[in-house]
């Protein structure tokens, strides 16, 4: 039944074909008469899209944004380069986080993943700024779940302290960030908040990343690289930072899509998930860079310091080191947290921070560590989404700083 | 896609007379990418039903025709158990064994000895859509249709690209028709192709995957799933699978019209079924018909006594949940829905014969309990199917009983929340009531002409509206694509 429709619709259209060309042949029109027809009316209907297309892509493009803001879809661009720290965050963007958990919120005026805080302290406030990677910044929870929001609280409601008047925690976490990142952002951000208290979350990922892998020197991340040089000084490598210089410069066009255009996320997150799954695309995107690169003639050598492979460890403990030397200066106090292994899987990472309690033995710095409380928790898998803390792990680590804060000004 | 578009423009860039094939080496090489090897098994099965349709077709004796027709089926029958059934048999009869053992304690037997030897078998794709393909074409050789006489035109029934893998399961009466008709390039089927290609990325990605991510949330956590939750993967599942199946056939059968051919119709709005055999009208219909053609009547249909009816019936369900995979839950699923059809069956004779029940059939709460049974009987029968085994299956179904319940909601219930699904879902809904009969006949007439006039007659608009969507899919995609649901049977 179904093929002698189909043969029916077909014929019928066979049918209007011949007979559209019928007249044609009939009234023997002359070619170039029709042909002078045919081009005029296919120059009008060219020029009818035309016009057409420029009413209707702004229209789309309006729509889109508006769909897309309102679902939350091509919000999770957080990141925007920096000459000095590689990567910072776009000051006052709308976030949706789905990577991994959710979110939904929007970074402050200076970029922080929290609410606005006053550059000058006020009087009798306690500040603790919190550093980190995006264990820290906690993007994969809401924003009152972060351990820096549920800190700021815990204190307001259980302590008070002669000369303290209130406290405020400030999340200065950021993805990506390592060791070395979050001592140049102390440095250029972090230091103006004059904070009393200044809390580095540590993880495993951060002492293998302060580092430059040498034989990788070409395709590194770029962001600054910290050694230890000839005369063991704590020394920065900003070869790759240079040598991407072009790169980082602020553009105010892209800076302004990458800031609001849910259009441009999507295109950023497409970009993202092709290179990473197509290796012809991949392959194709890395050869058009290359090529224009060269046209462009921005190739320019650039002088990399010589140094023997790093121990990766020391390299931390330096920067650590001048961290606390850096806080301490700044007129505050300096604390170490260590991300926990619950399942002591780790080795390097257990070896790790057995170096840094000692280290903070020794330089009296604090250290805190987050494995007791995490291993000794009911259902510690439940602290975790996949790689990062849930709202509950969040909370737990709230309560172990709470009663840091606590115990640090109880001594003072 | 890249594929479909280097494949469209070559095949349109080409004379007529190469056109087919070039469809057929394009199918090939699209099938041999994933496994090469496995392109030869297509290629000797279409040989060998090649020659046995033209076999059946030159015997006179029906004796004859019978005995090649048997042989046909016995080879691409034991084809499909070798690829796809041999390590669950093998599996299932060390299963006897070790239970033999457990109840009447054969001591001479080992525990060793109860390891199944799996054997190294890779699943080819799609076997069990062109395996019923090559049945379909023998029986119905045998059954008086003429013979493909043109190999090429055979050979790229066999594995036309765009329902290679996964169907919808073609009539070769259809296709060769088709075949036959020099291919003409119409605007009208390009644009319904682009049309049913963007609809089905829509429905597989933007919907089915979403919905997958949050159903994959509730049966990994079977174990502690609060009542809202174990509800909403359950029902959820039955959505994703819909999905993604009718997403894959979207694009199965736009890709075949961007060529200029027709495949059928898989999918009629199937959740609007006031019953179970409604139901199977509107669902994966290329196969409910293949059952009932090649099974269901074979075996007496509905001109037996109505208890071998029933049983037709249920033995037709039970093999078709067979066909679907080769795992007991699979086979449970199909006596599922083969029981459900049997009872409504058995209502539906009930409701003729009571006077009182025939009086309410008409009204609308009748219509609405049917649907709502229906779905209710779907959710059930969905958790067989998507459960890994019969235990998580199990375990499933006593959450929705509230057996075993950790609170009311939680994870799943949050996740959906947050999805772009509650967004999608009513925007897609709301497409399909637009798009539906009753909202035409509900739409003042001249506006609608005055809409699918503009449509029609702006290409700008279709441009910017095609854009439009490819946008969107491409935004509200999960972050990790999952295969299509049917590639796996």
């Amino acid at each position: 039944m179904k093929s002698k429709i189909i043969e029916r619709e077909d014929l019928g259209n066979e049918r209007e074909a011949l007979d559209l060309a019928a007249p044609a042949v009939q009234t023997g029109t002359d070619d170039r008469a029709l042909k002078s027809a045919k081009s005029g009316k296919s120059g009008k209907s060219l020029s009818r899209i035309v016009v057409e297309l420029a009413v209707l892509l702004p229209l789309t493009i309006f729509g889109l944004e508006c769909l897309l803001s309102a679902a939350g879809v091509g919000q999770q661009e957080i990141l925007q380069p920096d000459p000095e720290l590689g990567c910072v965050h776009i000051p006052g963007k709308k976030v949706t986080w789905r990577l991994e958990g959710f979110s939904r919120d929007a970074f402050s005026s200076a970029g922080l993943r929290d609410g606005e805080h006053l550059l000058n302290k006020p009087k009798g406030c306690y500040r603790i700024a919190l550093l980190g990677d995006s264990a820290t910044e906690g993007l994969q929870v809401d924003m009152a779940q972060t351990f820096s929001r549920q800190l700021d609280g815990a204190l307001a409601k259980t302590f008070s302290k002669k000369g303290v008047s209130y406290f405020e925690a400030m999340n200065f976490g950021c993805s990506s960030y390592s060791t070395g990142q979050e001592l140049l952002q102390f440095k250029k951000q972090v230091a103006q908040y004059k904070p009393d208290l200044t809390i580095v979350l540590l993880c495993y990922g951060d002492t293998l990343e302060n580092t430059l892998d040498l034989s990788n020197r070409a395709h590194a991340e770029p962001k600054p690289y910290f050694y230890i040089d000839a005369q063991g000084k704590l020394a920065q490598d900003s070869s790759v930072l240079l040598a991407s210089a072009d790169k980082l410069v602020p553009n105010p066009l892209v800076d302004f899509l990458r800031s609001k255009s849910c259009l441009y996320g999507v295109w950023t997150q497409l970009n993202f998930n092709w290179n990473l799954t197509d290796k012809l695309y991949f392959r194709s995107m890395r050869f058009f860079q290359e090529v224009g690169r060269r046209m462009q003639g921005k190739a320019r050598a650039i002088e990399a310091p010589v140094y023997a492979q790093q121990d990766k460890l020391k390299v931390t403990q330096a920067l650590v080191t001048a961290f606390n030397d850096t806080a301490k200066e700044n007129g505050g106090k300096f604390a170490l947290t260590l991300f926990p292994d619950v399942l002591a899987r780790e080795a390097g990472w257990q070896y790790d921070m057995r170096q840094l309690k000692a280290q903070g033995a020794a330089e009296h710095f604090d250290v805190i560590d987050l494995n007791p409380p995490f291993r000794s928790h009911w259902n510690p898998s439940s602290l975790f989404l996949q790689y990062h803390f849930s709202k509950e792990g969040h909370a737990l680590v709230a309560d172990t700083l709470t009663q840091y804060v606590k115990s640090t000004l109880a001594d003072r | 896609m890249f594929f479909l578009a280097v494949m469209f423009a070559l095949y349109w860039a080409f004379p007529d007379r190469h056109r087919k094939t070039l469809l057929l080496i394009g199918s090939y090489v699209f099938y041999m990418t994933w496994k090469a090897e496995y392109g030869l098994l297509i290629l000797a099965l279409t040989v060998i039903n090649f020659f046995i349709g033209r076999q059946i077709d030159k015997q006179t004796a029906g004796e004859k025709r019978k005995q090649i027709l048997i042989l046909g089926l016995v080879f691409n029958l034991a084809c499909l158990c070798f690829f796809k059934y041999a390590n669950f048999l093998i599996d299932s009869l060390y299963q006897c064994l070790a239970l033999g053992k457990h109840v009447y304690g054969f001591a001479h037997f080992s525990n060793s000895d109860f390891s199944s030897p799996a054997l190294n078998i890779i699943l080819p794709l799609g076997i069990s859509f062109f395996t019923f393909e090559f049945i379909h074409y023998i029986v119905d050789v045998y059954r008086g249709s003429k013979p493909v006489k043109n190999f090429t035109d055979f050979a790229l029934f066999a594995s036309f690209f765009p329902s290679q893998i996964a169907g919808p399961i073609k009539r070769f009466q259809d296709f060769m028709h088709q075949l036959e008709e020099k291919p003409v390039f119409k605007n009208d089927l390009f644009g319904e192709g682009v049309f049913l290609i963007m609809q089905g990325f829509f429905k597989k990605v933007v919907l089915g995957d979403n919905m997958g991510a949050i159903v994959a949330l509730g049966f990994n956590h079977v174990a502690n799933l609060p009542l809202a939750d174990a509800w909403l993967a359950t029902a959820g599942f039955t959505f994703q699978i819909f999905f993604d199946f009718s997403g894959y056939t979207d694009i199965g059968r736009g890709s075949a019209l961007l060529f200029g051919y027709k495949v059928p119709e898989n999918f009629n709005l199937p959740f609007l079924a006031a019953n179970l055999t409604d139901f199977w009208r509107r669902w994966h219909i290329s196969l409910s018909t293949w059952l009932r053609d090649y099974l269901f009547i074979p075996m007496g249909g509905n001109r037996v006594a109505a208890w071998k009816v029933r049983r037709n019936v249920f033995l037709t369900m039970v093999l078709g949940g067979l066909w679907h995979g080769a795992a007991w839950h699979y086979v449970i699923w199909g006596a599922f829905h083969g029981s459900g059809l049997v009872l409504s069956k058995e209502w539906q004779d009930l409701v003729s014969k009571n006077k009182t029940l025939a009086a309410l059939r008409p009204s609308p709460l009748w219509h609405f309990s049917g649907l709502a049974l229906t779905m209710f009987f779907l959710f059930l029968a969905g958790i067989l199917f998507r459960a890994t085994d019969l235990p998580q299956a199990l375990a499933m179904a006593a959450r929705l009983l509230g057996i075993g319940t950790v609170g009311i909601s939680g994870a799943v219930l949050e996740s959906f929340q947050r999805s772009t699904l509650v967004l999608t879902l009513p925007l897609y809904t709301l497409f399909v009531v637009l798009r539906s009969k009753k909202a035409h006949e509900f739409f003042n007439a001249s506006s609608l002409t005055v809409i699918k006039d503009v449509w029609q007659n702006s290409f700008a608009l279709r441009l910017s509206a095609c854009a439009a969507v490819a946008v969107i899919i491409a935004g509200f995609a999960p972050g990790q694509l999952s295969p299509f649901i049917y590639f796996q049977f």
